[in-house]
């Protein structure tokens, strides 16, 4: 066993070996590796956060549907009381309707009763005579009988 | 080793402990200098090589690291980070920018260089002998040079660092007051100094005498086969023989790797190789030589075990680095 130069040259070489791991390759690695645990912390926590966000999310959603539910049971009944409203209001608007109506006609065939009573007031006097005269063969003066021929008028 | 004649083997193993090395006053090409200032360019050559390699293989993805979705060798390069800031996080307590780099730099490289013990002896310095270079030794780790200069590197770092942590005063205190008391203090300087010596000899020794071993086993397996470097004639008989060799040894692997639990049927493929290996040997089978099949059986099996003291003895070396370096941070 021999020792020479070799050694010196060889600490050297060892050392700046050294030196080139400590500064070109341990570094980056390391530093690599942490910043990949790193996120893969993050990551986790991200996931436990949606996952949180999640069920905060869905117990959200159902209140809201429950709530909805209940707002539109509350329009629908408010729906059917404003039916019921408008169909009260048109049954009273049509009994209204045709009581005018009943009111109208009964007041046209009132007139017309009326009208048709005069008129017949009116011949009834001639009608008489006539009926009379033919009855008796002879002239009747209307003269003569006005007193009982205003009575027969006023009969009718 | 293209020179055709036969090789003696003491020839043979020094020709593979030889450094290919640089004189650095003469400026030239020598070999088994005992002077200083010579360089051994083979190992140097095979640990710059190996350290850059792991440059290369690590700074690309340092340099794009992103925090999303990481490619596989991203992941791999992360893993072994991460790998490492743990082993650190264990030992060392305090928060420092250097000791879990150079932990994770100490662990690859060494490993690398290790790991050169793995490929066969002779493919390198061949190689290199075919282009004229006389001398390779492939293995840094198993030269002294290599592993005492990373060693003391880090002695030298220790003791920088000790002294940035606890101050000339701290550092002094420790050296002459413990572990004895005041009026001992002679005593515990000497102890202290022999305490702090041992560490960069035991750390730089440990891991030259774990990998130098191994290369020399694996040298003396290849020993086996010298007389046949040679140009070998092979008998027809030898050959099917070697091939059903061969064959039963791929058995024994499949058997072993893909036996489902019945793995231990594995071991009948594995007698007959014993079989064949002692029959030739003692001559009762025609072969090419039995030392063959010892050989493949030896190495294998070495080499199957050594996976084991290449990743051990860089994983020894980079706890140890960190620990003194955590022992040069605490004060007692």
């Amino acid at each position: 066993m021999s020792l020479n130069a070799t050694l010196i040259a060889q600490i050297i070489v060892f050392l700046l070996l050294v030196w080139f791991t400590m500064k070109y390759i341990w570094p980056p690695i390391v530093a690599a590796m942490d910043e990949r645990a790193k996120r893969i912390a993050e990551g986790l926590d991200a996931a436990d956060r949606a996952r949180r966000e999640l069920a905060d999310a869905d117990t959200h959603a159902a209140e809201e549907m429950k709530k909805a539910r209940a707002e539109a049971a509350v329009i629908i009944e408010r729906a059917n009381q404003q039916a019921g409203q408008i169909v009260d209001k048109a049954r009273t608007d049509a009994l209204l309707e045709a009581a005018k109506q009943k009111a109208t006609a009964q007041a046209d065939i009132e007139n017309m009763a009326h009208r048709a009573r005069a008129e017949l007031r009116g011949q009834v006097a001639t009608l008489a005579v006539a009926g009379a005269s033919k009855i008796l063969g002879r002239e009747v003066n209307a003269e003569t009988h006005k007193a009982l021929l205003d009575e027969l008028v006023s009969g009718i | 080793m293209a020179t055709g004649k036969p090789i003696e083997s003491a020839e043979y193993i020094l020709h593979h402990l030889t450094y290919l090395q640089l004189d650095l006053k003469s400026w030239k090409i020598v070999e088994n200098s005992q002077n200083f200032w010579v360089l051994n360019i083979d190992s140097m050559f095979f640990s710059i090589l190996l350290g850059l390699l792991f440059i290369f293989l690590f700074w690309p993805v340092a340099r794009r690291a992103k925090s999303g979705v990481p490619a596989r060798w991203q992941s791999f390069v992360e893993i072994s980070t991460e790998f490492f800031d743990h082993q650190v996080k264990d030992i060392f307590h305090k928060k420092s920018s250097f000791v879990a780099p150079m932990a994770m730099l100490c662990g690859f490289w060494i490993l690398f260089m290790n790991l050169m013990d793995l490929l066969p002896v002779d493919a390198l310095p061949a190689a290199a002998g075919a282009v004229g270079i006389g001398h390779l030794r492939v293995l840094p780790t198993s030269d002294p040079a290599i592993t005492m200069s990373m060693s003391i590197a880090v002695f030298l770092l220790t003791f920088f660092y000790s002294f940035y942590n606890k101050g000339f005063k701290g550092c002094a205190t420790e050296a002459l007051f413990h572990p004895f008391g005041k009026w001992l203090f002679p005593v515990n300087f000497v102890l202290k100094v022999v305490e702090e010596l041992s560490k960069p000899l035991s750390l730089g020794l440990r891991l030259f005498g774990n990998m130098y071993a191994g290369e020399v086993i694996f040298i003396l397996l290849a020993c086996l086969t010298l007389s046949y470097s040679a140009p070998v004639h092979l008998s027809g008989v030898g050959t099917a023989e070697f091939f059903i060799f061969a064959a039963l040894a791929v058995a024994t692997v499949f058997l072993f790797a893909y036996g489902r639990g019945k793995w231990l049927r594995a071991w009948i493929p594995l007698g007959l190789m014993l079989v064949i290996a002692i029959g030739s040997v003692g001559g009762l089978l025609p072969a090419i030589g039995g030392s063959t099949y010892w050989q493949i059986l030896f190495e294998t099996g070495w080499g199957i075990f050594h996976w084991l003291i290449i990743g051990l003895q860089a994983y020894i070396f980079m706890v140890l680095t960190v620990g003194y370096l955590s022992m040069a941070a605490e004060t007692h």
